[in-house]
C-alpha cells in the first residue's frame, strides 16, 4: 500500500508492501493517485500493455527511474497505469526490473486530472526490509 | 549549526567543519522563527561546502527546503576552480515570471474580468495532459526554438520583434546545444510548449494598486490603477528531463572529480569540465525552452483580450514590462574585493537584480534599474522592484522570487475542507479558472507565506527597490 506524507513543498509518499511485484504496484498507483483525482473519474480500464525493461546500479536508483517512467509515459502518451506484472525483478545492486504495465490513456472526458509531477527524486530514498514488508520513501518534484 | 545576526535584515552561518566560505541568509527576526524551523539553513551550510564557491552561500528571505540547494538559493562560483550543479538551478529549468502591462484601467474594464478569464483558460493550455493541438514541433522545429528561444518565437509570428529587449538576456542563452538533449526530453517536450504546467504556474490579471516610487513606475510604464498581466510558467517536461538526465552524469562525474559532497543531490562537476559545459549547454536549450514559452503564452494572451474585447493593439497597448528567470546558471561579471571576475551564478528561487547604470538592463530601463518580479499568492498581492545599486556585492545582484509555501499540500486540503475557495476570491472580486479544484484547494492563498514580509526585507537589505504593488483581479491555474 501507499500513503501521503506531509511534505511542505512537494509530495513524498510512504510505500510498505509485501513483496517485490506489490512495490512496484504500489509505486504505480502512488503515481496514478497524484496525477488524477481518482474520486472524481471513471474507473481506469487496462485498455494498452508496454512492456518495461530497466536496468540500474542499485534499488533505489531502480525505484526513482521506474517512478520516472510512468511520468515519461504519462507526460507523452497519456499512459495511465492500472496494474503491472513482473516477469523478473532484482533488488540488489545491480538491480533490475522486467515487467509488463496495463493501463488506461488519460482522457479529460472520463478522467479527472490533478497534479503534474516533474520527476521523482532521491531525496530522502530509502528502500528497506522492515518486519517482513517491503518500505520505501519516495519524495516528488511537483 | 551557529547562526549570528549581522544586521537587521541578516544572519551569518559562520564557517566551520567543510565549509569553505559563510553562509548569509537575508530575513528579519519574524522570518527567521520558521525559517529555521525548516531544515533549510543546513542547506546553505551545504551549499558552502561545494570547491570554488565566492564570497558566502546565500539565502533569500523566502528561502526554504529544496533538492540539495534550498529553494531562495544564490550560489556563485570561480570558473576555473568551482562547479556547476543542476541542482543549483532545479528541475524546472527557467522557470521565470514575465510582467505585462497594459494601458488600460482597471476601473474600465472589472466587469469583463469574469468573461475573459475563462476566454483565457481555454485559449491557454493549463493543468495536466492539457496541449495545444497546433503547437506540436517536429524534430528541426524544436532544435530552432531550443537554440534561440524567444526570437524563434517572434520568428514564427508569436508576439513582436520588441518584446525581446524586455527580457533577460533577451530571451535567449546563446551556446545551446541541442545535440545534447535526450529524445526523451524532445519528446516530453514536443506537445506541452505554449502551456502553463501545473501546481503553482499560472496567469494572472491584476492591476497596480500601490505606487512607491512613482518616478520608477512611470519609466517602467506602470500607473495608478493598470491592468497587468503576470505569467509564470518554466520548460516544463522539457526541462524536468534535461535536469534529470544530468543528474546522474553529474553523480558520476562528481565522484570522478573526487569532489566532496555533503548530500548527494548536491552533485555537481567543475565548471570547466566536459560534463559541467555538457550540462550547462543542455541547460540553456531548457531555458530557451522557457523563454519560449512565456513569449508564446503571452501571444495567446493578447490573442485573447483582442478577440474578447474587441481591442486592438492601440487601444490595448500590451507589452512586456519584463520577465525574469528564477531557475537558472549564468556566467556574469561582478565585482568581488574591488576586481571585476566572471562568476557562474546559481540562481534557485531566486531572481537576477541588476541595478541602474548595468550595461545588461534595457537602455530605455538603464537609468532606473532591471525590473525585480516577485509573485505573491493568489488572493493578496505581488510585487514590482528594480535592482538596488546600494546592493553588498556579496549577494551578485540577486533577488527573493516569491512567497514560498507555508502549508504542506496535505495541509493546505484539510485546511480548505468544506471551503469552495472560488467562491470566496469569487467574492473578494478575484475570477478563478482552474483545471482541477484540488490543485486550486493546495494553492489557495494561505498555503503561502506572506509576500509582503519577504518583499519587505529585500527592499530593507538594499537589494532591490520596491516600485509597486499590483493586486489579483483574474487568475488561470492548472
Amino acid at each position: 500500500m501507499f500513503e501521503f506524507l506531509d511534505h511542505t513543498a512537494d509530495v513524498a509518499i510512504r510505500l510498505t508492501s509485501r513483496d517485490e511485484e506489490e512495490l512496484f504496484r504500489d509505486a504505480a498507483s502512488a503515481v496514478v493517485a497524484i496525477l488524477l483525482d481518482l474520486k472524481a473519474s471513471e474507473p481506469l480500464v487496462p485498455r494498452s500493455s508496454i512492456p518495461l525493461r530497466l536496468e540500474a546500479e542499485d534499488p533505489e536508483s531502480l525505484l526513482v527511474d521506474f517512478l520516472n517512467e510512468l511520468i515519461f509515459l504519462f507526460d507523452t502518451t497519456g499512459f495511465v497505469a492500472r496494474d503491472l506484472k513482473v516477469t523478473s525483478v532484482h533488488l540488489h545492486s545491480p538491480a533490475h526490473f522486467h515487467g509488463q504495465l496495463a493501463g488506461d490513456t488519460f482522457d479529460p472526458a472520463k478522467h479527472q486530472a490533478k497534479t503534474e509531477i516533474k520527476a521523482a527524486t532521491f531525496h530522502g530514498l530509502e528502500l528497506r526490509k522492515s518486519r517482513g514488508r517491503l518500505e520505501a520513501e519516495v519524495v516528488f518534484d511537483l | 549549526m551557529k547562526l549570528q545576526k549581522v544586521t537587521d535584515t541578516s544572519w551569518r552561518i559562520p564557517r566551520e567543519g567543510r565549509m569553505n566560505v559563510d553562509g548569509i541568509v537575508f530575513a528579519d527576526e519574524t522570518l527567521m522563527q520558521s525559517i529555521r524551523d525548516d531544515k533549510c539553513l543546513e542547506q546553505v551550510a551545504n551549499v558552502a561546502c561545494l570547491p570554488g564557491i565566492i564570497g558566502p552561500s546565500i539565502g533569500m528571505p523566502d528561502i526554504h527546503w529544496g533538492y540539495g540547494f534550498p529553494i531562495g538559493g544564490v550560489a556563485g562560483f570561480d570558473l576555473d576552480e568551482g562547479v556547476i550543479s543542476p541542482g543549483g538551478v532545479g528541475y524546472d529549468i527557467n522557470c521565470g515570471v514575465r510582467l505585462l502591462s497594459t494601458r488600460l484601467h482597471v476601473d474600465d474594464v472589472r466587469e469583463r474580468i469574469p468573461s475573459l478569464v475563462p476566454a483565457l483558460f481555454g485559449n491557454v493550455p493549463s493543468g495536466v495532459g492539457k496541449s495545444r493541438k497546433d503547437l506540436r514541433l517536429n524534430r528541426s522545429e524544436s532544435r530552432r526554438m531550443a537554440e534561440r528561444g524567444a526570437r524563434w518565437a517572434v520568428e514564427n509570428g508569436f508576439g513582436e520583434a520588441e518584446d525581446l529587449e524586455y527580457i533577460e538576456e533577451r530571451g535567449c542563452l546563446e551556446g545551446a546545444d541541442f545535440d545534447l538533449i535526450s529524445e526523451r526530453a524532445v519528446e516530453r517536450g514536443r506537445s506541452q510548449l505554449g502551456t502553463l504546467g501545473s501546481g503553482n504556474h499560472f496567469v494572472e490579471l491584476g492591476f497596480v494598486d500601490e505606487v512607491y516610487e512613482p518616478e520608477l513606475a512611470d519609466r517602467i510604464g506602470l500607473f495608478a490603477g493598470g491592468l497587468t498581466a503576470i505569467i509564470h510558467t518554466g520548460s516544463r517536461g522539457f526541462g524536468h528531463q534535461i535536469c534529470e538526465d544530468n543528474l546522474r552524469l553529474m553523480q558520476k562525474a562528481a565522484a570522478r572529480h573526487g569532489i566532496y559532497l555533503p548530500d548527494r543531490q548536491l552533485c555537481c562537476a567543475p565548471f570547466r569540465s566536459a560534463e559541467g559545459q555538457r550540462y550547462f549547454a543542455a541547460m540553456k536549450c531548457g531555458a530557451n525552452f522557457a523563454f519560449a514559452n512565456r513569449q508564446v503564452v503571452t501571444h495567446f494572451f493578447r490573442e485573447t483580450l483582442e478577440r474578447e474585447w474587441g481591442l486592438a493593439p492601440r487601444d490595448h497597448g500590451i507589452r512586456v514590462v519584463y520577465d525574469v528567470c528564477h531557475n537558472i546558471a549564468k556566467v556574469e561579471t561582478h565585482q568581488i574585493d574591488g576586481t571585476s571576475r566572471e562568476v557562474c551564478v546559481h540562481r534557485k528561487g531566486a531572481t537576477r537584480a541588476f541595478p541602474a547604470g548595468h550595461p545588461l538592463v534595457p537602455e530605455v530601463y538603464r537609468d532606473v534599474g532591471q525590473p525585480v518580479l516577485v509573485p505573491g499568492d493568489m488572493g493578496r498581492y505581488s510585487y514590482v522592484l528594480v535592482g538596488n545599486p546600494a546592493a553588498p556585492d556579496f549577494a551578485f545582484a540577486s533577488s527573493c522570487h516569491g512567497a514560498g509555501r507555508r502549508l504542506s499540500r496535505k495541509a493546505a486540503v484539510k485546511a480548505t475542507r468544506g471551503r469552495h475557495i472560488i467562491k470566496e476570491l469569487a467574492s473578494e472580486g478575484i475570477t478563478v479558472a482552474a483545471a482541477s479544484r484540488s490543485t486550486v484547494d493546495e494553492e489557495f492563498p494561505h498555503a503561502y507565506k506572506d509576500v509582503a514580509e519577504v518583499v519587505d526585507v529585500v527592499h530593507r537589505a538594499n537589494l532591490a527597490i520596491k516600485v509597486v504593488r499590483l493586486r489579483p483581479v483574474g487568475v488561470i491555474k492548472g
